[in-house]
C-alpha cells in the first residue's frame, strides 16, 4: 500500500485531536461516573464516550476509503495515546487493533464501495460488539451479569452510532463540500476542478 | 548512580513484553498474582527508575478511579449471583446463602479490579520510563515501522500544545458570537478538523520541502539496539507470571 506523508500526517493529527476531545469528554463524564457509582454502575459512565474513542479509525476510513485505513489509523491513534501517557501503556495498541478491525470489517465486506449511513451504522454496531468481546476476555467482563453487559453494549452502540455514523458522516461530507478534503477519495467527483 | 534502570531497556522489547504480559494476565483470575504484578510494577518504578512522583500520581489516579468503578461493577453485578438489592430482600430468610453470594461477588470484584490494576501497573511502568521519541525510533529499527509513519507520529504529537490553544480559541470565538459550543459540539469539532487537516497539509509540505522522503535508507542520529539484558528482563517478567499462574492456581 502506498501511503503519502500527507495521509499519514492527516491521520496522526486527527488522532491527536480526537484524543484531546476524548480526554475533555471523559473529564466532563466524571459526573456520570459519580452519579452511577452508588448503584454500582460507575463503569457505565465511560460508555457514552466510546464513540469518540472509535472516531480516529472511522473518520480516516470514511475520508480515505482505502483498505487497511481504519486499522492502521486506530493503531496509530493507540501509539499516540501511549506516547501521551495513557495508564494502559502499550496495551491499548491491542484494543486499537480490535476497534479498527471491528469498524472496517463491515466496510470491507461491502468491498469498500458502500459509504451510506446504513453501512456506517452497521460498522458502528459491529465495532461496539467486537470491543465488548475484547472486554469480555481482557477486562474480565464475562464475570459480569448478562443484563448489565447488554445495557453497557446498548449505550456503547448508541454512542458509536451517534459519533461514528452520524457525526462522522455529517462532518466528513461538510468538510469535503467545503473543499478541505480535496485530494482524498471522499471528494472524488464532488468538486471536480478541471485544473486539479 | 550507575544502577540498573528500566529507562535503559529497549522500548520495543519493553512494549512487547507488556503486551504479552497483558495477554497472559487475561487468561487467569488469580487476585494474588494480579496484586503481585501491580506491586512489582510499583517497586520497579520506585527502585529502578527515575520516574517523578508527580507524574506517577497524575497517571495513577485515573487508573485507580477506573479500578474502583469495575470493583463496584463486580460487587453489584457479578454473574451467577443475586444482586445486592435482591440479596438484601431475602436477608431474613436465608442469611448464609446471602453471605455466600456476597462473598462470591466480593471475590469477583477483587478479581476484576486487581486485574485492571495489574494492567495499569505495567502500563504506567512503561509510560513513565519510556521516552516517546526513543519508543518511535525503536519501532522503526526493531519493528519495521516506516519512517513516514514514525515522523508523522512525532510531528502530530508535538502539535498537541498548539491544538489545545486552538481549541480554546475556537470555543472563545463561538462564545464571542453568542453561540453555545462545548468541546463535544459538532461545530467545534468541524472547525478543529478544518484546522487539523490544514496543519497536516502544511506539515507534509514543510517536511518534504526540507528533504524528507520517508525513505527507509535514510541516516539516523541514534539507532536503538536490543541487548541481552532486554531479553533477560522480558524473560524474567513473563516467566514470573507464567510461574505464578501455575503455582497459584
Amino acid at each position: 500500500m502506498n501511503w503519502k506523508l500527507k495521509d499519514v500526517l492527516m491521520i496522526a493529527v486527527c488522532a491527536v485531536l480526537f484524543g484531546v476531545i476524548f480526554l475533555g469528554a471523559t473529564y466532563a463524564g466524571g459526573m456520570f461516573y459519580g452519579v452511577l457509582a452508588p448503584v454500582g454502575m460507575a463503569s457505565l459512565g465511560y460508555e457514552p464516550f466510546y464513540g469518540i474513542y472509535f472516531l480516529g479509525g472511522a473518520f480516516a476510513l470514511y475520508v480515505m476509503r482505502k483498505p487497511g485505513t481504519g486499522i492502521i489509523a486506530e493503531i496509530l491513534a493507540a501509539i499516540i495515546e501511549t506516547l501521551l501517557g495513557n495508564f494502559f501503556g502499550p496495551i491499548i495498541i491491542l484494543s486499537g487493533l480490535v476497534q479498527g478491525l471491528g469498524f472496517e470489517l463491515v466496510i470491507a465486506l461491502k468491498k469498500y464501495k458502500k459509504w451510506d449511513i446504513v453501512t456506517l451504522i452497521e460498522a458502528s454496531i459491529c465495532c461496539s460488539i467486537m470491543t465488548l468481546i475484547y472486554n469480555l476476555i481482557v477486562s474480565g467482563y464475562n464475570k459480569i451479569a448478562v443484563p448489565v453487559l447488554l445495557l453497557m453494549l446498548a449505550v456503547r452502540i448508541v454512542s458509536a452510532i451517534v459519533f461514528d455514523a452520524f457525526i462522522n458522516k455529517a462532518v466528513g461530507d461538510r468538510l469535503a463540500k467545503a473543499g478541505v478534503l480535496n485530494g482524498y477519495e471522499i471528494s472524488r467527483g464532488l468538486n471536480d476542478d478541471p485544473e486539479d | 548512580m550507575s544502577r540498573i534502570k528500566v529507562e535503559k531497556l529497549n522500548p520495543s522489547v519493553k512494549a512487547i513484553t507488556v503486551l504479552l504480559a497483558a495477554i497472559l494476565i487475561s487468561f487467569q483470575y488469580i487476585t494474588v498474582l494480579n496484586t503481585a504484578i501491580f506491586v512489582m510494577s510499583l517497586l520497579v518504578l520506585l527502585f529502578f527508575s527515575n520516574a517523578k512522583p508527580k507524574r506517577f500520581i497524575a497517571i495513577f489516579i485515573p487508573a485507580l478511579i477506573a479500578a474502583f468503578g469495575i470493583f463496584l461493577l463486580g460487587l453489584y453485578y457479578a454473574r451467577g449471583n443475586t444482586t445486592v438489592t435482591e440479596s438484601l430482600g431475602s436477608l431474613s430468610t436465608d442469611p448464609y446463602a446471602v453471605r455466600a453470594a456476597m462473598m462470591n461477588n466480593l471475590s469477583t470484584a477483587l478479581q476484576l479490579s486487581t486485574r485492571l490494576l495489574a494492567y495499569a501497573g505495567l502500563g504506567i511502568m512503561f509510560a513513565l520510563t519510556t521516552d516517546g521519541e526513543e519508543f518511535i525510533s525503536s519501532l522503526v529499527h526493531q519493528c519495521g515501522l516506516s519512517p513516514k509513519f514514525a515522523y508523522g507520529i512525532i510531528a502530530a504529537v508535538n502539535l498537541m500544545p498548539k491544538m489545545l490553544d486552538e481549541l480554546k480559541t475556537v470555543k472563545l470565538a463561538f462564545k464571542a458570537r453568542g453561540i453555545k459550543a462545548g468541546t463535544l459540539s459538532p461545530k467545534v469539532l468541524f472547525t478543529m478538523l478544518v484546522n487539523s487537516i490544514r496543519w497536516s497539509e502544511s506539515l507534509a509540505l514543510a517536511m518534504e520541502s526540507k528533504g524528507f522522503t520517508g525513505d527507509r535508507n535514510r541516516t539516523y542520529y541514534s539507532v536503538t539496539k536490543v541487548r541481552w539484558y532486554d531479553i533477560a528482563c522480558s524473560a524474567v517478567l513473563l516467566g514470573g507470571i507464567v510461574a505464578g499462574m501455575i503455582l497459584l492456581r
